[in-house]
């Protein structure tokens, strides 16, 4: 177990003139369960195989436990890896590729048969140990290949999108397996995927990067709640947030309709129009009453149910002038027992303390 | 009920009996041949002359094998052939999978270099550096040996980049996987790299081993006698002696030298099968 710093860690490609991870700074903490998390090409990859020395450091450190590893080879860095496609060697049965490394590293052999009988007892494999990775489902390949890792016992595990070639429901019930199984080892975990859900359900904190560069770090809630820019507002979070650009600014309120005006923070003053971030579920219908500059009215254009719940595309009226949201509509998230329906018209209520604000460059204002 | 046959179906059977017609034409390109050596090397000798020809040799002799014999030290050209295949095989396999796997997977200054030159060597026709080879090999003391045959045959350009590109066609996934295993070259190499390109190195060793046993110009320059000739130079000889009036051991001879390399295809070409990385990624 251990602490994983990177310090300015930077990746250039050659044949490149944008670096693929400019100068991350990240601390993980001991034991933690890191997620790391952006759309594709956002660097997220490289960065972990920066940690688990596959992949070169252009400039700026990786420290594994206080140690400068930069420089080492993925052999000396005592890290386990779980790749995207599981990388399971397709001549060893099961049983031999998760003692191939304990073989490697000249382990004895009867410490290898009992650790890879604890390895295998803890993630079920006890039946399949004699089979050869051809014979075995997406879903026991992809426990094989967890448990090539934690026979090792390593100081960090990396794992790079390991769930993202299984179908959608054993995804997410490996999803809590792993989740519960890093609990229960205690090993430092970086995990990478391009899915917020995985993101939000599995990591203590969450890095969202995005074109090589970081842009946040903190726990699921933080990023959900006070998210940092819009880019990090509208990636966390599905559906996605509504955002309203160019909202003027009238007496320290952003007016985003005339029976809609969201005080603005502190910060926000001297600022003449600002981007607003409603999250589908900030907004219920309103009753009678007139409000407290909490109303928008809204035709439905459409309704999708999801069995649970039920959100509403609706296309908003009397916006002010100027502004304009992102997107063919907003989304919001209802009642299913409403009874709405398309071509509506309703008053919804939002909740202004719930409301994100951001400055015209997407920076959150707080 | 009348069956009916949609057009594309039809189409597609006439494709395929085109197909087969192309098939067979090629099978008798190449067997007619073979079929043609096999039966007069069966027939008595006026009867390999006589017109019009003779499909099946009557009456059956096997004269001409024991001729062979007789003509030529057949035995110990035999021998020779396999000690110069055998070395040459293994020569130019374990290079060529060692110098493959360098190439495909450490990281080394020049590295493309070296590549360009292999690649390079393989377009200078052998011919050309014969003259040369001779010289050095004469100056060395070397004709008349197996060392003289052998050491400048042990080249393995082709080798090297037919087993490089396969090495590149692996999930690098995997590469990386056994790098992390904290497994050595050696290591890698045996357990982890080999045993997915098994059809690759089968087809590379098969075609290493006809290519040597059929080596024919530079055997015949270094050899002086049938103390170190392989069996192409050994037939050659029998022409000389036999061939223009006397055909049958000639060809008797040949299907003799063809038949040992007949077997080694038989046995190996089943092995040549796909999907040794099956189960390795993805699901």
């Amino acid at each position: 177990m251990a602490a994983v710093t990177f310090e300015g860690a930077t990746r250039t490609f050659p044949q490149s003139d944008r670096p693929a991870v400019d100068a991350l700074d990240l601390g993980i903490g001991d034991g933690e369960f890191m997620v790391v998390v952006g759309p594709s090409g956002c660097g997220k990859s490289t960065s972990l195989r920066m940690l688990a020395g596959l992949e070169p450091v252009s400039s700026g450190r990786v420290l594994i436990d206080g140690v400068d590893v930069t420089g080492h080879r993925p052999r000396d860095r005592d890290v386990a890896m779980v790749f995207q496609g599981y990388a399971l060697y397709p001549s060893m049965t099961a049983g031999e590729n998760m003692a191939f490394a304990l073989r490697n590293l000249g382990v004895g052999a009867d410490e290898i048969r009992t650790r890879v009988a604890e390895a295998a007892r803890i993630l079920q494999l006890e039946e399949l140990l004699d089979r050869k990775p051809a014979k075995l489902s997406g879903g026991q390949r992809q426990r094989v290949a967890m448990g090539r890792a934690i026979v090792r016992d390593p100081k960090v595990f990396c794992m790079d999108e390991p769930l993202s070639n299984l179908d959608a429901k054993l995804r997410v019930s490996t999803r809590a397996e792993i989740a519960a199984l890093q609990k229960r080892l205690g090993t430092t975990t970086v995990y990478v995927t391009h899915d917020q859900t995985e993101a939000m359900t599995m990591g203590d904190r969450v890095v969202v990067l995005r074109d090589g560069r970081l842009q946040q770090i903190g726990t699921p809630a933080e990023l959900y709640e006070r998210p940092v820019n819009t880019f990090v507002a509208g990636f966390i979070g599905s559906p996605s947030i509504n955002l309203l650009d160019r909202v003027p600014v009238r007496d320290g309120r952003a007016v985003v309709a005339g029976s809609l005006r969201i005080a603005l923070p502190a910060a926000g003053a001297g600022l003449a129009s600002v981007t607003v971030g409603v999250r589908p579920e900030g907004v219920d219908v309103a009753g009678s009453d007139p409000g407290a500059g909490d109303r928008l009215t809204a035709r439905v254009l459409r309704v999708e149910r999801t069995g649970a719940e039920l959100f509403a595309l609706v296309e908003p009226l009397g916006l002010t002038d100027g502004v304009g949201h992102r997107g063919d509509h907003l989304v919001v998230r209802l009642d299913k027992r409403l009874g709405v329906h398309e071509g509506m018209e309703l008053t919804l209520r939002v909740h202004l303390d719930e409301a994100l604000v951001f400055d015209p460059e997407g920076i959150a204002v707080r | 009920m009348t069956a009916v046959q949609a057009p594309a179906e039809r189409s597609s059977r006439l494709s395929r009996a085109g197909g087969y017609a192309g098939l067979l034409l090629v099978v008798l390109v190449v067997a007619l041949p073979l079929y043609w050596i096999l039966i007069s090397s069966l027939k008595e000798r006026p009867d390999i002359y006589t017109v019009p020809v003779g499909w099946f040799p009557d009456p059956l002799t096997v004269d001409n094998y024991s001729a062979v014999g007789s003509g030529v030290a057949f035995t110990d050209y035999l021998r020779n052939s396999i000690i110069i295949t055998a070395s040459l095989t293994v020569i130019q396999v374990v290079l060529g999978v060692l110098s493959a796997y360098a190439l495909a997977f450490l990281r080394f200054p020049g590295r493309s270099l070296v590549l360009l030159f292999v690649i390079g060597s393989l377009m200078v026709p052998n011919q050309i550096t014969v003259i040369s080879n001779y010289a050095l090999v004469a100056q060395l003391g070397w004709r008349n040996t197996f060392t003289g045959i052998i050491v400048p045959l042990a080249g393995v350009a082709f080798g090297t980049f037919l087993m490089r590109n396969h090495f590149l066609s692996l999930p690098r996934e995997i590469i990386e996987a056994a790098e992390m295993d904290a497994a050595g070259p050696l290591r890698m190499l045996w357990r982890v790299v080999l045993p997915m390109s098994w059809p690759t190195l089968i087809a590379f060793t098969l075609i290493t081993i006809v290519n040597e046993w059929n080596q024919y110009l530079w055997p015949l320059l270094m050899a002086d006698d049938a103390s170190v000739a392989p069996l192409p130079v050994g037939l050659a000889q029998l022409q000389d002696t036999q061939g223009l009036t006397n055909w049958g051991p000639v060809l008797a001879g040949t299907v003799l030298t063809m038949l040992p390399i007949l077997l080694i295809f038989l046995a190996l070409q089943r092995h040549m099968i796909k999907g040794l990385t099956a189960g390795a990624v993805k699901g």
